[in-house]
């Protein structure tokens, strides 16, 4: 367990279940443990693993929001601008503030700014794309369910709990994983 | 399964039959991905290939001598480009209603089709943007012109037109449907990474599947985002058609100057995106054997779907004809009673036979539940949409305000060429979809299927199991 | 002519000069067996402007100067003598006519050892007047001073210039007794049919045929271009069962001629009637085989004491059906008004009772205020408008052919004006109205209407239509790309879009019809009525270089400039005093589908009739 650069790092332990009843169960005894960092993994979201994480309520909403106020505002001062003070024609006979007519755009802006303001959060939330190739197993997306125990990062603050792989692999397989491995940083398990 | 004696016990619907397991999703719906297309598949796309190589031809042709060639003329400014148009935003919108609307009503049968639903809104959305452009007089000042950008000589673009507005409604729904369909990709974009054997394909995938890895945390984000842009795509989904529908709502021709063109085109354009789903899904299930999943009940509920908004589609033509009588507006009454009894009266009884009357036999259930009446009941059902807007379009143009302006549209062999084209290109687009994309939405499916793995059945998770914190 | 086609028959005949005329075409050259006489002139020289059918039998073909290119005079009236000098240097290689006669009589002359001074056709010109008109004049000054002054004004007016007091038109009294020197009308037998042949105000002999616009105007009555037809009335139409674009076949003794039905409401049902002028064979690229030549039915009346006389109309024909179809090229396929608030019409007996009668639109489509969400924008410069009065307004159709010399306004052919491309910017709408047999007629010139509420701006997505601060709606080309919107959106359909490149079917010296003041336009963007905004920009730069503003009348829209019957009045709306601002106050005055909230700037004065029974157009029978 040596930090130098060539030896891989071990990124922690993680035990397999078959069944995601299980595995929502094990989490939750893992989020009532002392370990600080887990995570699980599933092939599709199951219902209930975020209350068994102990995961907050994802914040996306409020970037939502936001975005939408910043895409709506965004679309009237733009159909403002344009047709009241940079150039105003007079079109139809209509006031250069038609702003009955500019309501249409400041939705589609409202709708545009919020969508892709979201997604970008989601992606900079979930650091996608996941360049560092943060580990993962291929079987995850078949039909296996997992639960990785972390192991502490390289910060000193992080050891305090000690990390033993073999104890947290036995208390694993105590929650019913059938199988347990240990994960080594840099791509594959 | 695990069942609390107090609770009545709820038995899920059956979505997926034949006894599947996860691993079986991953492969059927993987499989065609992975081998060799099937002569089917070639000689489909060869064909769709050439038509959109006559279409793209003929739209050369007309490109260097002028709009000319076309059918259109004073005071037909409009004619079958813009029908098109309208019908393959219109088919659009299907798809998302399926992927955000069904999932806002929680309707876990959606995620059978949901996935070549909404590649079938992108496409026909691309599809639809192909004739603004190209019926314009200059297409290449107009692709470019239309758009607010700053240029030198300070010019801006007239956003109080619905041809703008368009522009914007067209173009946010096209980014936010590509959106909403890559991120609902990404985990399945995950599963074809990790089966795949091929290091370019792995490398692909790879990139394309962002590096997902099924993380939980990820996954509370990830749902969040896809409620949110569920949430967002329907307000979306009602406000493009609306805005399509005011390129002819808000000019004053008889028979277009109508407040139920929005509500009206928004069902008809759920009409014909569900037949046009049925019709394309009826072939994929066979082609890429995924009757299992695209069971015969989804197919049900969609004609369900089908007669119910061909339904008020054909109240809004009795309530149109309605206040155009009711209006006492002499413009009003007379655009209708051109309709149905002028010259192109043909065109008003294919529609009124195609939209109203054919889907009535899905009142049946034997007729919702077999594959040879849902099939030509959807064809049909397009066959009728198409010619709703031709309606539309063509007899309040021919004949307006002035009777001294009064004269005849007549397509000509470019006008149906080129519209081919269009679905040749239609379908080149979704043929290469269902070759290099799942066409199911593997990691929903798992989510909603009940499997049965032998040692006792595991329902999807029941409603109330988390233990309490502490 | 037929005493000169005996004579060239029988051989009397050494030299033949044909001078701007054309007798191979434009007589009943088969039965004067015209073309075997020319064939035993010698010489036969023709001296014409351009290629035709006499020249195509001529041995020498002489082009002329074309009338802007070359000296003249005229002495129209007994008191007025004009002059005619070149206003462009000669296109091509032409020389003129007068001038060919100089040169021969010197040749002549030398022939006969004669010496004669060379003399050109200019310098015969002004010694002629020197000779004559001046010294009639009797002006004071040098002729020097009189040629220039003459050449300047162009007119000589000789009362004017003599002073006189005398009156210029002498009236004479009309004997009504001859009235019966008229021949005797016989009475028609009933079964039978007669032809009628007249002359088109396009192409009047066929002297027009190879000018694309002349071909293309639309006929005031039919609204037919680039084709003649044969005229039938409603009720021969129906017993013999003819639908519009039947080809029959016209037979009258031994001649055969097939031609194109047009069904024409308030033509006697016992007379069938046909343009002449058309079915040229050497007009040229235009005018070839457009149109059947119905000269062969031109009759020759001999008479005992007089020279024989051409005679247009009375033969008895006969009618039969063929099967075949031809696509006449209207411009206009329907001829009723449908009862829409477009025209209005009352008679003089009303009119008298009260003027304020005029209006006769329904109430309902009539909107005098208009709930308005917001302000208007106010005009406070020029603002510029039109009143059409339809009951001075003839149909001619002269205003189309200026618009179209004036603004660049190409020329389609027949093939698009079949399928309705034609571009004229403003048109001549012709409403029937009353019963088939003795149907009222109305023309109304249509062009855009510069509305102040204008639907065709709000639509535009690149703002290539926009309104000026003067009240005209503009067109701007250049950012134009072509959507046609503005054209749907627009009631009166007045846009017209350019469907093909049509300005490249302009070669060589076509080219020199553009009005350089005006942009030609390329296919793809959409055109309409400017309201000569050229000839506007220019008043408007010269009463700024006066000082001054642009008075009323300085400045003439092409159509106003030349309707014969001043029917089109152009002006400043914003000037109480201006002729457009007091025609739009009259009672009279109204505007076309004002219920649609357009506020167009084109007011048409209401056509009054001086008819016994009142007979409201919109109301009564119509007809395809």
């Amino acid at each position: 367990m040596d930090n130098q650069a060539n030896v891989p790092q071990l990124a922690g332990v993680v035990g397999f279940f078959s069944d995601p009843h299980l595995l929502l169960k094990a989490t939750a005894k893992v989020r009532d443990s002392s370990y600080p960092h887990f995570d699980a993994f599933t092939p599709y979201p199951v219902h209930g693993m975020d209350e068994a994480q102990g995961l907050k309520r994802s914040p996306l909403p409020f970037v939502t929001f936001a975005a939408g106020l910043t895409g709506c505002t965004l679309g009237f001062m733009l159909q403002y601008w344009t047709s009241v003070i940079d150039w105003p024609l007079i079109v139809g006979g209509k006031p250069f503030n038609s702003w009955p007519a500019f309501v249409p755009v400041m939705f589609e802006c409202t709708i545009l700014f919020a969508g892709l303001g979201t997604v970008g959060a989601m992606f900079l939330l979930n650091g996608l794309p996941n360049h560092k190739r943060k580990a993962f197993d291929p079987r995850i997306t078949r039909d296996q369910f997992a639960l990785m125990i972390e192991a502490p990062g390289a910060v000193e603050a992080d050891r305090a709990e000690g990390f033993d792989e073999r104890k947290v692999a036995e208390f694993l397989k105590s929650l019913g994983a059938k199988e347990v491995k240990s994960v080594y940083s840099e791509g594959w398990f | 399964m695990s069942t609390s004696t107090e609770v009545t016990t709820f038995h899920p619907e059956v979505l997926v039959t034949g006894g599947k397991t996860y691993v079986d999703v991953n492969n059927d719906v993987s499989a065609p991905l992975e081998r060799f297309p099937a002569k089917a598949w070639w000689v489909c796309f060869i064909i769709a290939v050439m038509t959109f190589g006559l279409g793209a031809t003929l739209a050369g042709i007309m490109f260097v001598n002028g709009l000319g060639v076309l059918g259109l003329n004073q005071p037909n400014g409009w004619g079958i480009f813009i029908v098109n148009f309208v019908f393959w935003v219109g088919i659009g919108h299907a798809g998302t209603l399926i992927s955000a609307v069904l999932f806002l009503f929680r309707q876990k049968w959606r995620t059978a089709i949901n996935r070549s639903a909404e590649a079938m809104t992108i496409f026909a959305v691309m599809t639809a943007l192909l004739f603004p452009v190209i019926h314009t007089g200059r297409p290449w000042y107009a692709a470019i012109w239309l758009l607010p950008y700053p240029n030198q000589r300070h010019l801006w673009v007239n956003f109080r037109s619905p041809l703008l507005w368009d522009v914007f409604a067209v173009g946010t729904y096209f980014t936010i449907s590509l959106t909403f369909w890559f991120v609902g990709l990404i985990p399945d974009l995950a599963t074809v990474r990790d089966r795949a054997k091929n290091s370019l394909r792995k490398t692909i995938y790879t990139v394309l599947s962002l590096g997902w890895r099924g993380s939980n945390k990820n996954w509370s984000h990830y749902e969040s985002t896809y409620m949110i842009l569920a949430g967002l795509s329907t307000p979306l989904v009602l406000s493009v058609h609306s805005v399509v529908s005011f390129d002819f709502a808000t000019s004053n021709l008889p028979g277009w100057h109508t407040t139920i063109f929005p509500p009206y085109f928004v069902a008809g354009a759920i009409f014909s995106g569900f037949a046009m789903v049925v019709t394309l899904l009826v072939i994929a299930r066979e082609v890429f054997k995924l009757k299992d999943y695209i069971t015969l009940n989804h197919l049900e509920k969609m004609n369900k779907i089908i007669m119910a908004t061909g339904m008020i589609v054909g109240y809004a033509y009795s309530c149109e004809f309605f206040i155009a009588w009711y209006s006492g507006s002499p413009f009003e009454r007379f655009a209708f009673i051109n309709r149905a009894f002028g010259p192109y009266w043909w065109a008003y009884w294919i529609m009124v036979s195609c939209n109203v009357f054919i889907p009535q036999v899905f009142w049946f259930r034997k007729a919702r539940r077999s594959i040879p009446i849902m099939f030509v009941v959807s064809l049909f059902v397009n066959i009728g949409m198409w010619f709703e807007r031709f309606v539309i379009v063509v007899t309040s143009l021919h004949r307006d305000f002035l009777p001294s302006n009064w004269k005849y549209y007549v397509p000509t062999w470019f006008d149906w060429g080129i519209t081919l084209g269009s679905f040749g290109w239609f379908f080149i687009w979704f043929l290469l979809f269902c070759r290099v994309l799942p066409v199911i939405a593997m990691a929903e499916v798992k989510g909603v299927m009940n499997v049965d793995e032998g040692d006792g059945s595991h329902g999807p998770a029941p409603l109330k199991e988390v233990p309490a914190h502490g | 002519m037929s005493r000169l086609t005996n004579e060239m028959k029988a051989g009397k005949v050494d030299a033949l000069i044909v001078y701007r005329s054309n007798p191979a075409y434009a007589s009943p050259k088969v039965w004067l067996g015209l073309a075997d006489a020319m064939k035993r002139v010698p010489l036969v020289i023709v001296v014409s402007e351009s290629e035709d059918e006499t020249g195509a039998l001529a041995d020498f073909v002489l082009p002329d100067h074309h009338y802007l290119e070359n000296w003249g005079d005229a002495h129209p009236t007994q008191a007025i003598y004009s002059l005619q000098q070149p206003a462009m240097a000669p296109i091509h290689s032409s020389r003129a006519f007068q001038d060919s006669l100089l040169i021969w009589r010197k040749a002549g002359l030398g022939v006969m050892g004669l010496a004669a001074k060379a003399l050109d056709w200019h310098d015969y010109l002004q010694n002629h007047w020197k000779e004559t008109v001046y010294r009639e004049i009797g002006a004071a000054g040098s002729f020097e001073d009189f040629w220039n002054g003459a050449l300047r004004s162009g007119v000589i007016d000789v009362f004017a210039a003599k002073g006189a007091s005398a009156p210029r038109v002498v009236a004479r009294s009309f004997k009504t007794s001859s009235i019966g020197l008229l021949p005797k009308y016989a009475a028609l037998k009933t079964d039978s049919l007669y032809l009628a042949l007249y002359a088109k105000v396009s192409l009047y002999d066929g002297r027009n045929a190879n000018n694309a616009w002349l071909q293309e105007l639309p006929d005031p009555i039919s609204s037919v271009t680039w084709d003649n037809y044969l005229n039938v009335g409603p009720a021969l139409a129906k017993k013999l069962d003819l639908k519009d674009d039947d080809v029959v076949e016209v037979v009258a003794d031994d001649r055969v001629m097939q031609l194109p039905v047009h069904i024409q409401p308030g033509l006697h049902s016992q007379v069938v009637t046909a343009a002449v002028g058309y079915g040229r064979s050497s007009a040229g690229r235009v005018g070839d085989h457009a149109g059947v030549d119905v000269f062969p039915f031109v009759q020759v009346a001999e008479s005992k004491e007089a020279v024989p006389s051409l005679v247009f109309s009375g033969q008895k024909v006969n009618l039969r059906k063929t099967g075949k179809f031809y696509k006449l090229a209207l411009t206009q396929w329907h001829t009723a008004t449908e009862n829409r608030p477009i025209i209005n019409d009352i008679t003089l007996a009303e009119y008298k009772k009260n003027p304020a009668e005029s209006n006769h639109t329904d109430p309902h489509l009539r909107m005098e205020t208009v709930p308005s969400l917001w302000g208007k924008h106010e005009y406070k410069g020029y603002r510029w408008g039109m009143a059409i009065d339809l009951t001075t307004c003839t149909g001619c159709s002269a205003c189309m052919i200026a618009c179209q010399a004036e603004n660049n306004v190409p020329v389609v052919g027949r093939d698009q004006v079949r399928v309705s491309r034609q571009m004229h910017w403003i048109k001549i709408d012709r409403y029937y109205s009353g019963s088939p047999e003795n149907p009222n007629v109305v023309f109304q010139p249509m062009l855009c209407q510069h509305c102040e509420n204008a639907p065709c701006e709000t639509v535009c997505p690149v703002l290539a239509t926009v309104h000026d601060d003067e009240g005209l709606n503009v067109q701007v080309y250049n950012r134009c790309v072509g959507t046609r919107y503005c054209q749907n959106n627009c009631p009166y359909k007045v846009r017209r879009f350019n469907f093909f490149d049509h300005w490249k079917s302009y070669e060589g010296t076509a080219n020199l019809v553009w009005n350089p003041d005006v942009t030609v336009r390329t296919r793809g963007i959409m055109e309409k009525c400017t309201f000569c905004v050229q000839r506007i920009r220019d008043a408007k730069d010269q009463a700024k270089d006066a000082g001054d503003r642009v008075k009323d009348g300085m400045l003439k829209a092409a159509c106003q400039q030349t309707c014969p019957a001043d029917a089109i009045v152009f002006g400043d709306l914003n000037d109480p005093e201006s002729r457009v601002a007091k025609m739009k106050k009259s009672p009279q005055a109204f505007r076309v589908l004002e219920v649609l909230n357009t506020v167009p700037a084109v007011s048409y004065m209401t056509k009054v009739r001086n008819q016994a029974e009142s007979a409201h157009s919109g109301h009564g029978a119509e007809h395809a």
